[in-house]
């Protein structure tokens, strides 16, 4: 092969490469818009499963699934941006920051049952907050902080020190420079972390299966100590427990109210972050 | 006792380690007020470790080390009562690399006004001082006080609100200075604030400098001895973390004392 072939080989061979890609995700949302678009109507999405998932919708499973989401963001988003902070703006160089280091680089890493497993366990039983809400909210807190700890220490550490030195030469305290200058600056990045650990909660079913989350249930959770339903979950049940010729449509329905329901939420998070990039550039 | 008297800054006996590093080692000399004070020296010799021992920018480097004095209106700043945040408002200081906030010009001017406030005596108890508030009409009077006196304000005046990044870069240190201004310090530290500028930003900041220092204590850092010749009232010449000559500038650039700050001054060495 000369080299010019050579070349030409290895630019189709990378191209091709992204083809795949590409075609394998068209592949999939398309399959799922087709089979589920049908589904889709205002009383899929309002109203309670009748008849055995052949009629009514999944109403709660949406709300179930928004509750876990946003209770999910409240507790895993205030303690991972602040450890974030606590490791990359103060001395940090001792036994408890490298302890950190280590567990939160290695968490990324654990299986997410096994997370379902120590909610079970420590929250469900040894907490004793039962199957409940909380529970699951919780222990998809701990499936996401990695991500979330991960992303805003990398948005922090690339504000420049020489900004860092600006605010405090002016006489102002590390808390001002991070709340006026660090944090607003790491904005974008640390809702890049934020996005991806909202995708990652609203699809994860495992941890939430063992701690709270239930298939069937006339009502709405009343209280965060209530079981719920969840999108992710009801899909697995349908798929595992149900005649796949009876449900098939409430599944692919299912299906693709979940994919819009992230791909919204990612859409509306890359807003705010481009926004607030254009604001702050250096 | 009349040194003491005349300076603004007394530097005894200042230690730093950076790790095992000695990186100055005993420097004592006084620093006169309303002055522009160079210091000088090669790369390495400590002169950024120094002038960032006035305002206490090391303690934030990790593994720094201080020993000894720096006293400034009598009061030793490293001592462990001194409030350090304190230090740094009565402190200014320009950097090397112009690092305006990524904000509007006005804001980076009101930023630090704002979180200090102003103090005022107060109308109820006489003698007491009070923090208040600045009202956005004074807040726009402080800032464009602070620029003016950053000579940058005819070139700025009417783009307040365009982001500091529109700025070239000596109009940009300008807007550094005049950040620093804002906050009223007594003192002005400059750590080689042109060397990243061509020599008419230079020249506009040199100016600037010989008209401020009726009102401030300046020292600026430079590796630049024209830059020394040009501005400095004294100068002190530091080598391998060691203070080799203090003096006044025209004794340091014609009759210096010392060998090495001969050989360093007229090229040969550094």
């Amino acid at each position: 092969m000369n080299r010019r072939n050579k070349e030409r080989a290895f630019f189709l061979l990378f191209r091709g490469c992204a083809w795949v890609v590409a075609l394998a995700l068209m592949i999939i949302v398309g399959y799922i818009v087709v089979l589920g678009i049908g589904t889709i109507s205002w009383e899929f999405l309002t109203q309670f499963p009748k008849k055995g998932f052949t009629e009514g919708g999944i109403f709660p499973a949406i709300v179930g699934t928004l509750y876990l989401v946003g209770l999910v963001m409240i507790i895993a988003v205030p303690i991972g941006v602040f450890t974030a902070i606590y490791v990359s703006e103060y001395k940090s160089n001792n036994w408890f920051g490298n302890l950190l280091r280590v567990v939160v680089n290695n968490l990324a890493g654990v299986p997410s049952i096994v997370y379902g497993l120590l909610g079970l366990g420590l929250l469900v039983f040894f907490v004793g907050w039962g199957f409940s809400l909380l529970a699951s909210a919780f222990t998809l807190a701990f499936v996401v902080l990695p991500l979330v700890i991960t992303a805003s220490r990398e948005a922090i550490q690339a504000v420049p020190s020489s900004l860092r030195e600006a605010s405090l030469a002016l006489g102002t305290t590390k808390w001002q420079t991070i709340r006026h200058h660090v944090l607003p600056y790491s904005l974008p990045g640390i809702l890049t972390g934020v996005i991806l650990s909202i995708s990652r909660a609203a699809g994860e079913t495992a941890p939430i299966l063992m701690t709270g989350v239930v298939f069937l249930k006339f009502t709405l959770p009343q209280n965060v100590w209530d079981t719920f339903q969840a999108m992710p979950y009801l899909l697995y049940s349908l798929s595992t427990q149900t005649p796949y010729d009876k449900t098939q449509d409430f599944q692919w329905g299912t299906a693709l109210v979940l994919l819009v329901m992230v791909v919204a939420m990612n859409m509306s998070a890359i807003i705010i972050r481009n926004r607030y990039r254009e604001k702050y550039k250096w | 006792m009349v040194k003491i008297m005349n300076g603004s800054i007394q530097v005894k006996d200042l230690n730093v380690w950076f790790d095992q590093n000695h990186a100055l080692k005993g420097v004592t000399f006084s620093i006169p007020k309303n002055e522009i004070t160079a210091i000088i020296g090669p790369s390495g010799c400590g002169k950024s470790t120094f002038i960032r021992c006035v305002n206490r920018m090391n303690d934030i480097v990790p593994k720094c080390r201080v020993e000894g004095q720096i006293i400034v209106n009598g009061k030793n700043i490293y001592d462990p009562d001194v409030d350090v945040v304190e230090i740094r408002r009565r402190t200014g200081m320009v950097f090397q690399k112009p690092n305006p906030f990524p904000k509007s010009i006005f804001e980076n001017i009101a930023y630090a006004p704002r979180i200090h406030r102003r103090e005022e005596p107060s109308a109820k108890q006489k003698g007491e001082m009070v923090v208040k508030k600045y009202t956005k009409k004074e807040l726009e009077n402080l800032v464009e006080a602070s620029i003016k006196r950053a000579a940058l304000w005819d070139e700025v005046k009417d783009r307040m609100n365009k982001s500091a990044y529109d700025l070239s870069g000596g109009q940009q240190q300008r807007l550094c200075i005049a950040r620093t201004l804002a906050v009223n310090p007594e003192i002005l530290l400059l750590d080689e604030p042109c060397s990243a500028l061509d020599p008419i930003a230079t020249a506009k900041i040199e100016d600037l400098l010989v008209d401020l220092k009726k009102d401030y204590t300046v020292v600026i850092v430079t590796h630049n001895m024209q830059q020394a010749a040009r501005v400095a009232d004294k100068t002190a010449f530091f080598y391998l973390g060691e203070l080799i000559e203090f003096d006044k500038t025209e004794t340091i650039f014609e009759r210096p004392k010392e060998k090495l700050t001969e050989q360093y001054i007229t090229g040969r060495m550094g």
